[in-house]
């Protein structure tokens, strides 16, 4: 339960990150989303290939 | 859409070619490790489990790891380090995080500033950092990655030869280790420091990482 409201905090304060300050274009944010994913997907995939092998 | 591409030519080029080399380099390592096992007498196997291989995943993330270590450093280094005449350098007199009023933070914000800029606190300082942290983490998360694709790929290599299995730590001192890690490192500072100096004497004409064409050599933080 807590960790559940530490998550939703979490995602809306970087929601506020991404939206405040008059920064809203929306490609915008889809490009940065975009290569947050690759980063986020490549790391976890080749750490579970790593670990899933051994 | 016209003007998406235009206003993102930069990331839609980058994400383009970052595809394109990742393909060539899963089809000619595919090819490499097909051919030595041919030499070998061993099975061949498909690029489909060449992908999901700790081979590949060591070669990719070395790289990775390396790449977001040079801009972290970088990124750390040139606040308080300087070069006389390089535009990738601040001006002489400006070493150190600078002042609020410079910074447009807290009661410096402007309007449009970002929220986490204009409220102070802890989450000023976390926002004033968050670039550098999150790619620590980059960095981190990736060197994460290579150590135990390259230890699951030593491992294999050592069932190959009949040789002794090694545990996670040790395979964190060890030579293959270090060597896969250093000599990406060394590449990426040398690279980073050359461009340091040599942006002090050349110039690209309308490029930001170059000063303007007719920039005196010894002007210091000044891009074109």
């Amino acid at each position: 339960m807590g960790a559940n409201r530490c998550v939703r905090r979490l995602v809306t304060e970087v929601r506020r990150i991404v939206r405040g300050g008059g920064y809203s274009l929306a490609w915008m944010r889809a490009m940065s989303i975009t290569w947050c994913l690759i980063l986020v997907a490549g790391i976890l995939y080749f750490s579970v290939i790593g670990l899933s092998h051994q | 859409m016209k003007s998406f591409i235009r206003h993102n030519s930069l990331s839609l080029f980058f994400l383009a070619i970052f595809l394109l080399a990742l393909a060539g380099q899963a089809i000619a390592g595919h090819n490499l490790h097909n051919e030595e096992a041919k030499e070998h007498g061993d099975e061949l196997i498909s690029l489909g489990r060449y992908v999901t291989s700790s081979e590949f995943g060591q070669a990719v993330m070395e790289n990775w790891q390396s790449e977001y270590l040079q801009f972290m450093l970088f990124m750390l280094a040139t606040v308080w380090l300087l070069q006389r005449g390089s535009p990738e350098s601040k001006e002489l007199d400006q070493a150190g995080v600078e002042s609020k009023q410079k910074q447009k933070i807290e009661g410096a914000a402007e309007r449009k500033s970002p929220l986490w800029a204009r409220v102070g606190g802890w989450r000023t300082q976390l926002y004033s950092n968050s670039l550098l942290i999150v790619m620590g983490l980059i960095f981190v998360g990736s060197w994460f990655a290579q150590s135990v694709t390259g230890w699951t790929a030593f491992n294999a290599e050592q069932v190959d030869h009949e040789g002794k299995t090694i545990s996670y730590w040790s395979y964190l001192g060890s030579s293959d280790f270090w060597q896969a890690t250093l000599q990406n490192w060394q590449s990426e500072f040398l690279a980073v420091g050359s461009f340091a100096v040599l942006a002090i004497y050349l110039r690209q004409r309308g490029s930001p990482e170059s000063k303007p064409v007719g920039a005196p050599h010894d002007t210091t933080g000044v891009e074109g």
